[in-house]
């Protein structure tokens, strides 16, 4: 049994009358990389500014690794918050031993080797001015590396990479995880870039934790509660018209060619296939649809609309 | 904290300041007062024995001694530039990295905040004695070697000048950061306090009529203003004022602990 690195308890915090993050409750175990996954404005960064202390919270607590002062826990973190900002007129290396100093340890191998795992050793005299969004996107990952963390938290860490650049990212966190031993919290708004990246993840809407679990689990739920699938049949009138008398199953989304996509609610697809059959609707194909988190996804953080 | 941890922070924040555009600015014309002061009377003396103002030469009405280049360099010093300078320098490093948000990095490591305040607040304390020193070591030295050390203007008098005009300095720097925890630009800081001294010469005048009025306390709340006890420096030509230092002694305890309190309830996202 992992223990817990990152425990957030109802973490509130609210902009004037609007709630910007509501009672959240978040567990990230030693050892997982957790997916932070909400559309823009779901208020992933603020649930991060709130856990390293940057911003005031309005309840709620956070334990890291146990920890529970909000200055010794940020010992063992290595952070980046939305786009990293440097001092400019410094070298990279001279941002690095910034962190390093503020960090109050690591040394001059600790930087090198943050360098070399972002792929900036060869520019790392320049100053930062001189830097692309995709070079400082990259430095400041390596920045969080610095002060030997065991949990780093990444706020969109591939915000302006281009895809070679995501992929990169990719790996060197995978290899993170797996050479170092680090957990990670990714914070996302495209949850394909992190589905096969995360072994857990929490789904934030409007504040809110929708859904926390593996992505197995989550997957696993959505199939039991709510299934589509996809029906087949010349006759795609004589299904329509069957469809109004079927409680439980809908049009989800257009059709295309004699295939119509169907969501059920409370009825299974056997149910569906007789159904359709008793009202004369020639079948000709039924196919579960396997889900991706991303459908789910959108589905968990647009509940309303549907 | 561990101490190491501590030099650590202040050095890398030295690095950051001194190497702002603010604080180089603040070194060189720090240094041309000093060196701009020696050269004018050098030159006065020599050029301008025949200039003559209400019937005596020039030359007459000058003090020509080495704390009296000193004490010259001091008032160009203080009058304008440098303190504008130095604000710059401190809105720099603290409304302006508020504002482009890169005072977060030290925000995330395992720093309390009144640690980033000090380590600051140290550094730039640093830059105002040195350039103090700029100014301080060829005015009075090259003026002693000039013209020597023999006048009514002392050395111990122009140093304690000096030593005030660090207290001064303090000051300013205490009111930069805690403007910086109002105003989260560089520009909006400097401007603040520009208001804030200008309605305290407002103030002063106020308190002033006030005192001619009849009420005997007025005037020495008025020389405890901030904008006075900024000119705390001006009293070592002999007349020190205590109410400045009493003011200065306020502002200095009421800006910092003002700052650190702010400073720890905000958001810095
Ligand atoms: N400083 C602020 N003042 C007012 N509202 C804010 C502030 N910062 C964030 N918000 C609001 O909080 C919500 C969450 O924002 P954010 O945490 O940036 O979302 P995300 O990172 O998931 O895109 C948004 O509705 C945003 O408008
Ligand atoms: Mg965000």
């Amino acid at each position: 049994m992992a223990s817990d690195a990152l425990v957030t308890r109802g973490l509130t915090r609210r902009y004037g009358g609007r709630v910007a993050i509501d009672s959240l409750d978040l567990q990230v175990k030693e050892g997982d990389v957790y997916g932070f996954l909400g559309p823009n404005g779901a208020g992933k960064t603020t649930a991060i500014r709130c856990m390293l202390g940057l911003i005031r919270r309005d309840g709620g607590e956070v334990e890291i690794f146990g920890e529970r002062d909000p200055v010794r826990q940020r010992a063992s973190v290595g952070a980046m918050v939305e786009t990293p900002a440097f001092h400019t007129w410094l070298s990279a290396r001279d941002n690095l031993r910034r962190a390093c100093a503020f960090a109050g340890v690591g040394d001059e191998s600790d930087i090198q080797q943050a360098l070399d795992r972002v792929g900036l050793q060869g520019r790392a005299e320049e100053k930062v001015s001189g830097y692309s969004l995709g070079m400082r996107q990259r430095l400041g990952i390596a920045r969080a590396l610095v002060g030997r963390p065991r949990l780093l938290i990444l706020d969109e860490p591939t915000n302006g990479l281009d895809p070679r650049g995501m992929r990169e990212v990719r790996d060197l966190l995978l290899d993170l995880r797996r050479r170092d031993g680090l957990t990670i919290l990714v914070s996302s708004h495209l949850l394909s870039e992190v589905e096969q990246l995360c072994s857990r993840v929490g789904i934030l809407e409007r504040g809110r934790m929708v859904a926390e679990g593996s992505v197995d689990e989550l997957l696993d739920r959505a199939q039991t509660s709510v299934v589509e699938v996809d029906v087949e049949t010349h006759d795609t009138a004589g299904l329509a018209r069957a469809l109004a008398s079927i409680p439980g199953a809908s049009p989800a989304g257009e059709g295309e060619g004699e295939r119509l996509r169907l969501r059920l609610n409370g009825i299974g697809p056997a149910e569906l296939n007789r159904a359709l059959v008793n009202a004369g609707v020639p079948v000709e194909a039924l196919i579960p649809v396997t889900h991706s988190l991303e459908e789910l996804f959108l589905r968990l953080t647009t509940r309303e609309l549907t | 904290m561990t101490a190491a941890h501590l030099l650590g922070i202040l050095r890398v924040e030295a690095r950051t300041i001194y190497g702002r555009g603010s604080a180089r600015l603040a070194l060189v014309v720090a240094l041309l007062t000093g060196v701009g002061a020696l050269l004018a009377h050098q030159w006065i003396q020599g050029q301008a024995a025949s200039i003559e103002a209400n019937g005596a030469p020039v030359t007459q009405m000058i003090e020509f001694s080495g704390p009296a280049v000193a004490g010259w360099a001091l008032r160009v010093r203080n009058f304008f530039v440098l303190p504008l300078v130095l604000l710059l320098a401190t809105a720099a490093s603290f409304a302006g990295e508020i504002g482009d948000q890169s005072l977060r990095e030290a925000l995330v490591r395992p720093v309390p905040r009144f640690v980033v305040l000090f380590s600051k607040a140290v550094v730039l304390g640093s830059l105002a004695a040195l350039t103090l020193l700029a100014s301080l070591i060829p005015s009075l030295g090259g003026g002693i070697a000039l013209f020597g050390n023999e006048g009514s203007t002392t050395v111990p008098a122009v140093l304690l000048g000096f030593a005030a005009s660090l207290l001064s300095d303090l000051g300013l720097i205490g009111l930069g950061l805690l403007a910086s925890t109002f105003v989260r630009s560089v520009g909006g800081v400097v401007v603040s306090l520009i208001l804030l001294l200008m309605a305290d010469t407002g103030l002063r005048a106020m308190l002033k009529g006030m005192a001619w009025l009849g009420a005997d306390w007025a005037e020495a709340v008025g020389r405890a203003l901030p904008g006075n006890a900024l000119a705390c420096w001006e009293g070592w030509t002999g007349a020190w004022d205590p109410w400045a230092f009493g003011g200065m002694a306020v502002l200095l305890v009421s800006s910092y602990g003002l700052t650190a309190w702010r400073f720890q309830r905000m958001d810095v996202p």
